[in-house]
């Protein structure tokens, strides 16, 4: 079963949409019991990083999600705010700790005089994904503040102003993506298709 | 960074609307309908603008919303009488990717914004500014106070919006060309994403918006349904005048548009009935 986290937080509204539109059978979890009858999982992306560690903490499910993340049992998509919960510590808030279940920490987005957030759509180039086979025109929509600094599993990566960063990661189960791909279109409905048909 | 075409509709009274100057209103049917039109015609973001609101309350209800919203794969930004917590989850759960806030940025201190701006982070928020040019003064327009933007002091609202929409009100629906004089506007300006509001006149006017390094995109209402994929229309435009834009769903064969000379000269070109016709 696919579920939807669902913490009172985000746009799971789009996410849900997307899931009807395409004849996906899913499930809203907002509690331990939920997410033992779920294989998959999507985080929709919104959001501060103290916010969603709150309503992590809150909802109970901290613990059993890292688990299953760890163990491998769970495939999870973290989009935007769904995937900075993966790492140890964020610039955003540094009073919390996130998962820490990918390795690396969450950094202010830094272009000199440019503006911040970076809102719109963007290119993203691949250097371990095979973007060929799920999107022929990789452009996503963004809307970030911070990026997501790992050491190791980077899939895709983004251009803002010269400054690259980190658009997806990919580490055997895990899937986070710095866009919006429930937002993003004919391109990121492709993406979204690609996680759940896997 | 890539360029915005924005599709904004305007909502009074559950119906999408042609408003010109905000004071006359065109009926053009189910905002549904013309939102996934615009979508379909590769519009890169949808901006629904409620102006049927009632005193602190939008008119667009969540359910409304969602219905509006279940078929759309855009961002959608939505404003419009939102002033409390509550209908900003509502709206957010229910397909909204930003909110368009303009009285409850200016009245920050006596609500619970910064709370609301912790949970969602502030680039879920538009500051959706007014502007009005009033004895060739451009000034800003909040209740019944007009501000100078000489004496608007921008600096206190940065921490409640991640992007700035500057709304034209005397340019609404009158086809008379984007605000040219952005360099007038630099004190105002914030370091953020910035779009252009009212005024697209022809492909040169929007040439000319786009080409500013401030501007982010811009945000068309009425120029968008006079034609029928109209979005794709401007695209292949811009395309052409090397600007970077999104390409649209159908850019699988080119669109041109066709002046009334040109009418001539092609339907010169092609043949000839083979029969006369009476």
């Amino acid at each position: 079963m696919i579920g939807i986290l669902n913490l009172n937080f985000g746009n799971t509204g789009s996410i849900e949409s997307f899931l009807k539109r395409n004849g996906y059978e899913y499930l809203t979890v907002n509690n331990k019991r939920d997410l033992q009858k779920c294989s998959k999982l999507i985080f929709p992306g919104m959001g501060t990083f103290k916010g969603a560690m709150d309503a992590l903490h809150e909802s109970g499910i901290t613990k059993s999600l890292k688990k299953r993340l760890e163990d491998g049992s769970l495939k999870y998509l973290g989009i935007c705010i769904g995937m900075h919960v993966l790492f140890n510590k964020s610039e955003e808030s540094p009073e919390s700790m996130g998962l820490a279940v990918l390795k690396g920490n969450i950094k202010k987005l830094s272009v000199g005089d440019y503006p911040v957030p970076h809102i719109g759509w963007n290119e993203v180039e691949s250097l371990s994904m095979d973007m060929n086979m799920i999107s022929d025109n990789p452009i996503f929509y963004f809307a970030h503040s911070y990026v997501a600094c790992p050491t190791e599993k980077i899939a895709t990566t983004g251009c803002y102003h010269n400054e690259y960063f980190i658009s997806s990661i990919r580490n055997e189960n895990i899937f986070g993506v710095q866009f919006h791909p429930e937002k993003s279109g004919k391109s990121g409905e492709n993406i979204l298709n690609y996680f759940l048909a896997k | 960074m890539i360029k915005r075409i924005i599709g904004k509709v305007i909502i009074l009274d559950g119906l999408h609307v042609r408003s010109v100057g905000f004071n006359k209103y065109f009926p053009i049917g189910d905002p549904k309908f013309s939102i996934k039109y615009l979508q379909e015609w590769g519009a890169d973001e949808i901006s629904i603008i409620d102006i049927s609101y009632k005193v602190n309350k939008p008119a667009i209800s969540k359910t409304q919303l969602k219905s509006i919203t279940e078929d759309i794969n855009i961002p959608i930004t939505i404003g419009g009488g939102i002033r409390s917590a509550d209908c900003i989850d509502d709206f957010f759960k229910n397909g909204a990717e930003k909110i368009a806030l303009q009285t409850m940025i200016f009245e920050y201190a006596n609500n619970n914004l910064n709370e609301v701006i912790n949970k969602y982070g502030k680039q879920s928020f538009v500051f959706s500014l007014d502007l009005l040019n009033v004895k060739n003064q451009l000034c800003i327009a909040h209740k019944d106070e007009l501000i100078t933007i000489k004496k608007f002091v921008m600096n206190q609202y940065l921490d409640y919006f991640g992007e700035l929409h500057l709304n034209f009100i005397n340019l609404d629906g009158m086809m008379l060309d984007f605000y040219r004089n952005i360099d007038n506007l630099k004190e105002l300006l914030p370091e953020c994403p910035i779009i252009l509001n009212s005024g697209y006149k022809n492909m040169e006017s929007l040439k000319n918006a786009l080409s500013h390094s401030d501007i982010s995109g811009v945000s068309i209402g009425n120029g968008l349904f006079f034609k029928e994929h109209s979005i794709e229309l401007i695209k292949s435009q811009l395309a052409k005048a090397h600007q970077r834009i999104r390409p649209g769903y159908n850019n699988l064969y080119e669109l041109f548009e066709l002046d009334s000379m040109d009418r001539i000269q092609y339907s010169s070109k092609l043949p000839k009935p083979n029969c006369n016709y009476i």
